[in-house]
């Protein structure tokens, strides 16, 4: 076995990278390299010789394109922002999966094990249910008692002395709340009129009666919704301003058919037309005497409620009979007085619409000031269907000028007319005649 | 061939769409380029290179290095390109004949002038096509990178993905086979 001694050389350069490296380029010297690598060598610089014509032919064109293409790259790196979107939408895509995927997994998981039927359901039952039920149904909370009287408050019924509430006490917002367009508010304003004063007479806004029953109130301030549903308009300009709305509302002299029909009854349909009157607003909403606040206290006084004769009484018309001149001073002692409380405060508006001439408090004091009981004041009752809001009790405030066949109102036909006669029972009705707010609902003859 | 000097303002130039920097980088490397790719791919040869140099400079922008460093990356752009080509090929399942059967027409079959004919052969192309001839293709691509593209064992060894000592054995066999090819006598027990 013999190695010959160029495959020795071949193997040395394998060990000898410069040598290596040399002989690839071409360059080895070495004197004992074997005669092949002058060959290799030779083959080695041809191949990096320089270059030939054909190798260059395209030249122009390459280099044009390579220039495009160069500032055309430039461009195309700048915007970015495709990659961007892209990158976005797919990261998006793979949460709302994501999402997907785990919340089916949680419902399947739920599901499964019956903890919806055995946790949540009663847990919805206990805790959920009674609050809704607690909240959601406003007439339960009207019947509720006063602030006064330790009930909390709210925003059914609202305290006069509470700000957002007018000083007349019909109309009781609470400041920045939103305005009352719903069944809950017209039930509020029924308490806040019919079932108020109980134990706390003076301050109550409202009307008078004490006696106004629970019951009554009930049933009035279950019909009321689609009354105040059916009468935005009034509600909206009340908040705004509330003097003028007071006035505005009882010169209305739409017919009311409430009078002639029991109390709770009327009030769904005596609401639409008062809310319209344009033309009859005007001249009552006289701004003179719709002023009461500075005026009420005296009237509230019961040495002012002496003016007995003030109440025209039931001689001045026969029980049934509508008052040709004064439109609620149908004076009939029977039945329960209504026009005192459709007129649920007969504001001085009223008074002037009635062409009273003695718009004195006495009137208004006298009404306040009756003690003497009797039958519970539907006026109460059908107070609370216009009550909605300010605007309806003023606009069943015209009812009391506008001459109702039903029930004769004493109080207002004592506002309407001056002649003398019994008590109004409407006014009898006001719990105490201590003196205090002015109970605008009640009193027809407030002056302004 | 440049030097290290002058490349780094020439390819500056070029990223910035300059005609003439272009044109020196063409000229200097095209050549071997064009070497490179028509013994390993005759038939596509100009193709690949084009595509090549348009690729050269939508992102010769980004470059930054010497001169062995951007003939390094030259290359390495043109052995992808060529790598593609063949899948391209692969895929397509066809097989385009040698482009000398149509337009080159044999120089002593119509009386040509013989001497011509030997000088192609003895030319730049003819002496790489006749030093990778008897080679494997993976020892005619080591000894293509290490000779005419003139790259170190390291960097061959990083464009062709392997270690440089799997390099250098490839270019040791490759020079035994060069030695038979040649009428050396290399004998082994």
């Amino acid at each position: 076995m013999t190695v010959d001694r160029d495959a020795l050389w071949a193997d040395m350069v394998q060990f000898d990278p410069p040598t290596a490296d040399r002989v690839w380029d071409g360059d080895v010297s070495d004197p004992d390299a074997p005669g092949w690598y002058g060959q290799l060598g030779d083959l080695i610089h041809r191949a990096r010789g320089p270059a030939e014509t054909d190798e260059l032919v395209d030249e122009p064109v390459l280099v044009d394109t390579m220039r495009r293409a160069s500032l055309g790259a430039a461009l195309v790196a700048l915007p970015r922002r495709p990659q961007v979107r892209t990158v976005g939408r797919v990261v998006a895509m793979k949460a709302t999966a994501a999402v997907t995927a785990v919340s089916m997994v949680g419902v399947a998981a739920a599901a499964t094990t019956g903890i919806v039927a055995s946790v949540v359901v009663p847990a919805f039952n206990e805790k959920v249910l009674p609050a809704i039920q607690a909240h959601v149904l406003p007439a339960e909370e009207t019947l509720d008692p006063p602030r006064d009287a330790g009930g909390p408050p709210s925003a059914t019924s609202l305290h006069p002395d509470d700000p957002g509430c007018t000083t007349d006490g019909v109309v009781c917002t609470a400041p920045g709340a939103p305005v009352v367009v719903g069944p809950a508010p017209a039930s509020a304003l029924t308490t806040a009129i019919a079932a108020e004063p109980t134990s706390d007479a003076p301050s109550t806004s409202t009307t008078a009666s004490t006696t106004a029953s629970t019951a009554t109130t009930e049933a009035v301030s279950a019909v009321p919704a689609p009354v105040v549903a059916a009468d935005p308009a009034p509600v909206d300009a009340a908040p705004v301003d509330p003097g003028p709305v007071d006035a505005t509302p009882f010169v209305e002299p739409a017919p009311d058919p409430a009078p002639a029909d029991p109390p709770p009854a009327d009030p769904p349909p005596a609401d639409p037309a008062p809310v319209d009157p344009a033309p009859v607003d005007p001249p009552r909403s006289d701004p003179a005497p719709v002023v009461p606040a500075p005026v009420d206290p005296p009237a509230a006084d019961p040495g002012a409620a002496a003016p007995a004769p003030v109440d025209p009484g039931p001689p001045s018309t026969p029980p049934g009979s509508p008052d040709p001149g004064a439109a609620a001073a149908v004076a009939t002692p029977g039945p329960p007085v209504q026009a005192a409380a459709r007129a649920p405060a007969p504001t001085p508006a009223a008074d002037a619409a009635a062409s009273v001439p003695d718009p004195t408090p006495a009137a208004d004091a006298a009404v306040d000031a009756d003690p003497t009981p009797g039958p519970p004041d539907h006026a109460a009752a059908h107070a609370p269907a216009p009550a909605p809001g300010p605007p309806h009790d003023a606009a069943h405030a015209p009812n009391a000028a506008t001459p109702t066949p039903g029930p004769p109102d004493h109080g207002a036909a004592n506002a309407a007319t001056p002649t003398p006669g019994p008590p109004d029972h409407g006014a009898a009705n006001a719990p105490t005649p201590t003196p205090g707010p002015p109970d605008h609902a009640a009193v027809p003859g407030q002056p302004g | 061939m440049m030097h290290d000097t002058e490349i780094s303002d020439v390819v500056l130039a070029a990223g910035q769409g300059e005609h003439w920097a272009l044109t020196e980088l063409f000229r200097a490397y095209q050549p071997r380029l064009l070497r490179y790719l028509r013994s390993q791919c005759p038939e596509a040869a100009e193709d690949i290179a084009s595509e090549v140099w348009i690729g050269v400079a939508r992102t010769i922008g980004n470059f930054h290095g010497d001169e062995a460093g951007f003939r390094g990356w030259l290359f390495t752009i043109a052995r992808r390109r060529l790598i593609e080509h063949r899948r391209r090929m692969a895929r397509q399942r066809t097989q385009a004949l040698p482009r000398d059967l149509f337009e080159t027409p044999s120089p002593l079959a119509d009386g040509g002038d013989p001497a011509g004919a030997l000088l192609d052969r003895v030319g730049a192309q003819g002496a790489v096509d006749e030093l990778v001839a008897e080679l494997s293709p993976e020892q005619a691509e080591a000894v293509l990178l290490r000779v005419v593209a003139g790259l170190p064992v390291d960097q061959v060894a990083e464009i062709m993905g392997r270690s440089p000592g799997s390099v250098r054995v490839l270019c040791h066999r490759a020079l035994r086979r060069l030695a038979i090819q040649l009428g050396g006598e290399v004998r082994t027990a």
